[in-house]
């Protein structure tokens, strides 16, 4: 069962159009919220008329906070479940995000909500609030926000938010030691995650139960239930939070927002259920952001192409409000050295508050960043030195021999990284042999001779996943043999029911059809903290694995004492216990756990019926990695790229599901070629969102998209009983990396790409000047 | 002033009062609670919502359900007849051809009409003939492949029951 | 997301469709496909009081040849014409152009009236309007109206329809022998329109001297419009490479182009440039393997 290609449980009801995301919540008596959001990035707001808005048919009430105590609450500090804190920050003073405020900090900001009977009635309440607003000075970029006497983003906190320093090694000595230093400005865009399904949140207060059901389309269902339940003031087990179905995540769903909170309390007291889905436009205006992001870069090396030293100077919008402390920075240091050595590290780190939305991570969260700077480094020093490309690597990496190797970061759960169960050489080493990189080296010539622009590009990505602190699992076996694995966490489309049924299936013996997955409700388990981080495998299918031993070793006991028989001599196979060698001795696992219920020999089991809860916590990170080769064609005449030929080749330890595995490198991929291509978020100067649908927001098609080859290498980890890494922010990370080193070599480096995404503006741009 | 509509549905007629407003996409969705069809965006660009109408397929976000009146439509909740999944959704399932599955009731619909018009499709025509269908998860690779699968499935089984 | 409320009409004829333009004026909106109308209503950039379907007037359906044109009606989708057996025969450019705007869906409920009424810089039928010098016959309650492509588009999103009338249909003459044509476009990223749409046919003698080349852009100023410069550059001359480049050489002279936050003046130069000589090259090769627009 482990590691087989097995189509997907949740399937059936998704593609016979039985899902149950949040705008598919219809409950009787349901009334729908719009939201008034502020057009100005930085102004008070003087007044909100809601008089013609009240009288709009259908419209039941407008709200702007000062209705209750309970929408003047604020959103929790940092985002609760899993981030932590780091030795690296220095310091850290972030503002508080009131659900509503009398200062909108952005466009987009929620202003006031209007209640109605029908959708289309709550836009109309929306469209007749006369609104007054005393617009004052914004910045729109982290540039803007530093200046000296910029504006304030929030009255009393500086724009810098929070700062970081990390020092490894020598950095004085390695620049003092250098035959080449390299100086490098490298940017990266803004993004947004772009999930087909935008935000909704649905709520009921339930009068039959005393509960308020809250449905998410959120990543972090517990965080919810208990920012909701102490906004409320009521227990936790009155709050329950679902999240069914999600039309994907990729982090910006990972966030707690104002309106999961308003909407929750608005079903409290207007005592009707309510839902608000948020419409594209106002995704791509209110919704989080990723960030820009730049690095100051300076590299010390040696004539033979050995790195010395790094120096970084980076700085990141974190938008109006930091949810995540400098925990994206935290990622891109924590990563940046990707499968390198770099003896001396000397980084410090800006956290910059802006007028635009509140930061998020976007699937990456950071890596993207680092893979980027790593690469682009490595291949500053080969046009240097005159090295390949490949050369240059193979002279820095990170070798087997060299493991277990600490390269002086310490991740955010504060233990110092460690690379073990890995193999750099042969993932780069395999990359370049299925592209056929000498071939193509040999073959560049040729076709310049033909006036064709071939070239070759690397990016190697490590991906720390499996991020603490535990997940946990109940694992029940019932009267029919039907076995329920509930988690908490919730799927936003990678195939935890059939990937952790797979777990349970192939440690007690059951069969796969027997097995269902529930997550994604707050009922389930007590605690759980959430989809993210690439950390549902390691954690939530390890919580499996032991929750399903520990069930298994009640099975083998209880019916050890039933068959007349030891526990050594117990199988399981396809739902039936039996004793080995007396295979007409059996029972199955449904008879056992109706036995269970009320059998005395329970008293030393846990109680009656076979189930338990387990949780698992790793110790750290797990780390993923791969490398990506490119080999472009750039038209010169057109500046178009053309994807000649795409090897992915990545270890995430053993693959619970290959079908499930490559479907996360794939659409990975494809978000990796839009930031690497073309994706990406534009303000203008006054804060306003220039790129505000998908007329100007660039997502890749179908015919955008080339055919990739992924090679797996297998390198289980010991790190956990399952041996797995992660993969879900694998393969966005490199595609950057690889594709502009590629435009680069297929230009013979007369260009110079220092920032993503490579538009085809900017290489027509940069042909231009050679 | 509201119209009365009357539109067959998955093979079922309904007549309903309708505000001219009301977008064919909400009239599925909330009027008649097929909620398998989808909104993604407010351009009529990413093709969640697409439907079967009069035998093509169309954005039913970008239809008034006043303009389907008189009309055959047919949703995702409709492709799998007597409890049998059709081909296409078969080779989504076996293809692996969905991730979070918002897209797919859509894509599906798309391909309907693919595979009418080109049953035998080229990657080209494939690729060309998705333009109007986005997918976040998937990176399409293993669309395109349920795409092919699904053509093959059709062609087995029209040439079967001795249709083509 | 959501409309702002509007009354519905949906005439049957064509006279009661210009009977509800008159009632309504300014207040009305005509709608064919709805594949321009419905989304700007749908973000309330217009909020028209009432809308008139014209999706059911039978008179402005159907393509039908007369004599040397090839007659279009306002309401027929992309994809009639794409699939469209009579107009691959007549006038396969059409079905050329119509197979490549949006996607499979929006072809099927949009327009050519629409497209051509919408005047959306960066559509793709104005410029094989252009090109080939169609004619757009409107109609209004004093009669009937003839408006040559070239003066049809006027400004950005505005055409010289003028309120009361209703655009029926498009005639497109026929080509001569010897004429290849092609529609060459670049889609911009993220909308998919034309970043630049080149629509191109030309005639040669058979010596291979071009009588006449007819060469319409969209994308690239604020309306379609003739590449004259280019037109100008191949009469007369041998539809030879050498001066296929010259002519692509001076693409962008006259045209209004400017930046945006995706591409700049110049890019917009150089990809206008390059994608007329795109077209003149398919052309060429069309010529010499006999694949005409009329056999």
């Amino acid at each position: 069962m482990l590691g087989e290609a097995v189509p997907r449980k949740e399937d059936i009801r998704l593609i016979t159009g039985r899902g149950l995301y949040v705008e598919d919540v219809q409950l009787p008596g349901m009334c729908y919220a719009a939201f008034v959001r502020s057009p100005y990035a930085r102004a008070d707001v003087l007044k909100v008329d809601k008089e013609a808005a009240l009288a709009v048919p259908g419209v039941i009430g407008v709200f702007d906070g000062s209705e209750w105590p309970e929408l003047r609450a604020r959103l929790p500090e940092l985002n609760g479940s899993v981030t932590l804190t780091s030795p690296y920050i220095d310091h850290i003073n972030i503002p508080h995000h009131h659900l509503f405020s009398r200062r909108a900090s952005y466009v987009g900001e929620q202003v006031a909500v209007v209640v109605a009977e029908s959708p289309y009635a709550a836009a109309d309440g929306v469209a007749a609030i006369e609104a007054e607003y005393q617009p004052l000075p914004a910045v729109a970029t982290w540039q803007a926000a530093m200046t000296p006497n910029a504006p304030r983003v929030h009255d009393g906190f500086d724009n810098v938010v929070a700062h970081l320093k990390h020092r490894v090694g020598d950095i004085e000595a390695a620049f003092a030691a250098a035959d080449i230093v390299i100086e490098r400005r490298l940017e990266t865009q803004s993004l947004k995650c772009m999930a087909i399904e935008c935000r909704a949140v649905a709520a009921q207060w339930d009068t039959t139960t005393g509960t308020l059901n809250v449905w998410t389309t959120g990543q972090f269902p517990y965080m919810t239930r208990g920012t909701v339940a102490g906004v409320l003031g009521l227990p936790e087990e009155q709050v329950r939070v679902i999240a069914r179905d999600v039309g994907g995540g990729f982090g910006l769903k990972g966030v707690l927002y104002a309106e999961d909170v308003i909407i929750s309390v608005l079903a409290y007291h207007l005592r009707r259920p309510i839902r608000w889905a948020e419409t594209r436009n106002e995704h791509m205006i209110s919704s989080n952001h990723s960030g820009n992001q730049a690095h100051d870069v300076r590299i010390a090396a040696k004539s033979d192409g050995t790195v010395l030293g790094l120096d970084l100077k980076l700085y990141k919008e974190v938008g109006a409000y930091d949810h995540f402390d400098m925990m994206l920075q935290i990622n891109t240091v924590n990563h940046l050295t990707t499968h390198y050595k770099v003896p001396a590290l000397e980084i410090e780190g800006w956290a910059i508050s802006t007028n635009t939305p509140p930061g998020s991570p976007y699937r990456g969260a950071g890596r993207v960043e680092a893979v980027f700077t790593m690469d682009r480094v490595l291949d500053a020093i080969a046009r240097e030195t005159g090295l390949d490309p490949l050369e240059v690597r193979s002279r820095n990496i990170v070798t087997p021999a060299d493991m277990p190797y600490r390269n002086g970061q310490i991740y955010r759960d504060g233990v110092p990284v460690e690379y073990h169960d890995i193999d750099f050489p042969l993932l780069l080493n395999k990359a370049a042999a299925c592209v056929d990189y000498r071939g193509w080296r040999d073959r560049q010539k040729d076709l310049r001779a033909q006036g064709r622009h071939v070239g070759i590009g690397i990016g190697s990505y490590v991906e720390a996943g499996g991020l603490g602190p535990c997940e946990g699992s109940t694992v029940k076996i019932d009267a029919q043999g039907r076995i329920s694995v509930f988690v908490g966490v919730n799927s936003q489309g990678q195939g935890h029911e059939t990937t952790l049924a797979q777990v349970c299936a192939h440690a007690l013996g059951a069969k796969f059809e027997d097995v269902s997955v529930f997550g994604g409700d707050t009922r389930l388990m007590n605690f759980g903290f959430g989809t993210g981080a690439s950390r549902v495998a390691v954690n939530s299918g390890n919580a499996v694995l032991r929750a399903t031993g520990t069930v298994r070793r009640k099975v083998t006991n209880l019916a050890s004492r039933i068959l007349g028989c030891t526990e050594d001599e117990i199988v399981i196979n396809d739902s039936v216990v039996s004793v080995a060698g007396a295979r007409q001795n059996f029972m199955t696992l449904g008879e056992l756990a109706a036995r269970s219920v009320r059998d005395r020999h329970m008293i030393d089991l846990g109680g009656p019926g076979l189930n338990a809860t387990e949780f698992f916590y790793p110790n750290t990170v797990v780390w993923g990695s791969g490398v990506n080769i490119a080999v472009v064609e750039v038209d010169t005449q057109t500046g178009a790229v053309t994807i000649l030929k795409y090897v992915v080749v990545h270890d995430c330890g053993l693959p619970l599901n290959p079908l499930v595995v490559e479907g996360q490198i794939s659409g990975g991929f494809a978000q990796g070629l839009g930031i690497a291509l073309g994706e990406r978020l534009v303000f203008d100067d006054d804060g306003q969102v220039l790129t505000g649908s998908l007329m100007d927001y660039f997502m890749p098609r179908a015919s955008d998209v080339p055919e990739i080859e992924i090679e797996h290498v297998v390198f289980p980890t010991n790190d956990n009983p399952l041996g797995i890494k992660s993969v879900g922010e694998s393969a966005p990370n490199a595609p950057g990396a690889a594709l502009s080193a590629a435009i680069e070599d297929a230009l013979e480096g007369r260009i110079n790409i220092t920032s993503l995404p490579v538009t085809r503006s900017k290489i027509l741009t940069a042909l231009r000047t050679i | 002033m509201k119209h009365q509509v009357s539109i067959t549905v998955n093979g079922t007629p309904y007549s309903r009062d309708v505000e001219p407003r009301l977008l064919l996409v909400h009239f599925l969705r909330e009027t008649l609670h097929l909620t398998g069809t989808h909104v993604g965006c407010d351009t009529s660009q990413c093709g969640a919502c697409t439907v079967r109408m009069n035998g093509q397929a169309v954005k039913s976000c970008t239809i008034f359900a006043v303009q389907a009146n008189g009309a055959e439509v047919t949703t995702v909740e409709g492709l799998a007849q007597s409890g049998e999944l059709h081909p296409i959704q078969e080779a989504f399932h076996e293809c692996h051809g969905l991730q979070c599955g918002f897209c797919t009731p859509g894509m599906m619909m798309a391909v309907t009409q693919l595979l009418d018009r080109y049953p035998e499709p080229t990657l080209e025509q494939i690729k060309h003939q998705l333009d109007g269908n986005i997918c976040r998860c998937t990176g399409y690779h293993n669309i395109i492949s349920a795409v092919q699968a699904a053509g093959k499935k059709i062609r087995a089984r029209d040439a079967a029951t001795g249709l083509s | 997301m959501f409309p702002a409320a509007f009354e519905y009409h949906r005439p049957t004829t064509l006279d009661e469709a210009l009977a509800l333009l008159d009632e309504f004026g300014d207040n009305a909106k005509l709608m064919s496909g709805g594949h321009s109308l419905i989304p700007s209503m749908k973000l309330r950039l217009i909020q028209p009081e009432h809308l008139i379907d014209l999706g059911s007037i039978d008179a402005l359906k159907g393509i039908r040849l007369e004599g040397d044109a090839v007659v279009v009606g306002a309401a027929t989708t992309h994809w009639q014409v794409e699939s469209s057996a009579e107009v691959k025969a007549a006038l396969p450019l059409l079905c050329e152009v119509a197979g490549v705007i949006a996607d499979p869906q929006v072809r099927n409920r949009g327009t050519m009236g629409g497209s051509l009424a919408n005047s959306d810089p960066a559509a793709d039928w104005p410029a094989t309007a252009v090109a080939l010098d169609a004619e757009l016959v409107c109609r209004s309650k004093s009669g009937e109206r003839l408006i040559e492509a070239s003066e049809w588009f006027q400004d950005l999103f505005a055409t010289a329809l003028m309120d009361g009338e209703i655009l029926c249909a498009i005639r497109f003459k026929r080509l001569p022998p010897r004429t290849a044509a092609t529609y060459q476009k670049l889609p911009h990223p993220a909308s998919r329109f034309a970043l630049v749409g080149v629509s191109a046919a030309v005639t040669v003698d058979e010596a291979g001297n071009c009588i006449k080349a007819r060469v319409g852009v969209t994308g690239v100023h604020k309306h379609a419009v003739h590449a004259r410069a280019v037109e100008q550059a191949l009469a007369g001359q041998p539809f030879i490479p050498d001066v296929i480049a010259s002519a692509a050489a001076v693409a962008d002279h006259g045209l209004d182009i400017g930046s945006d936050i995706h591409f700049l003046e110049e890019d917009r130069r150089e990809l206008c440039r390059a994608y007329v000589e795109r077209a003149l090259k398919q052309i060429h090769q069309r010529l010499l393997d006999g694949d005409f627009q009329s056999k």
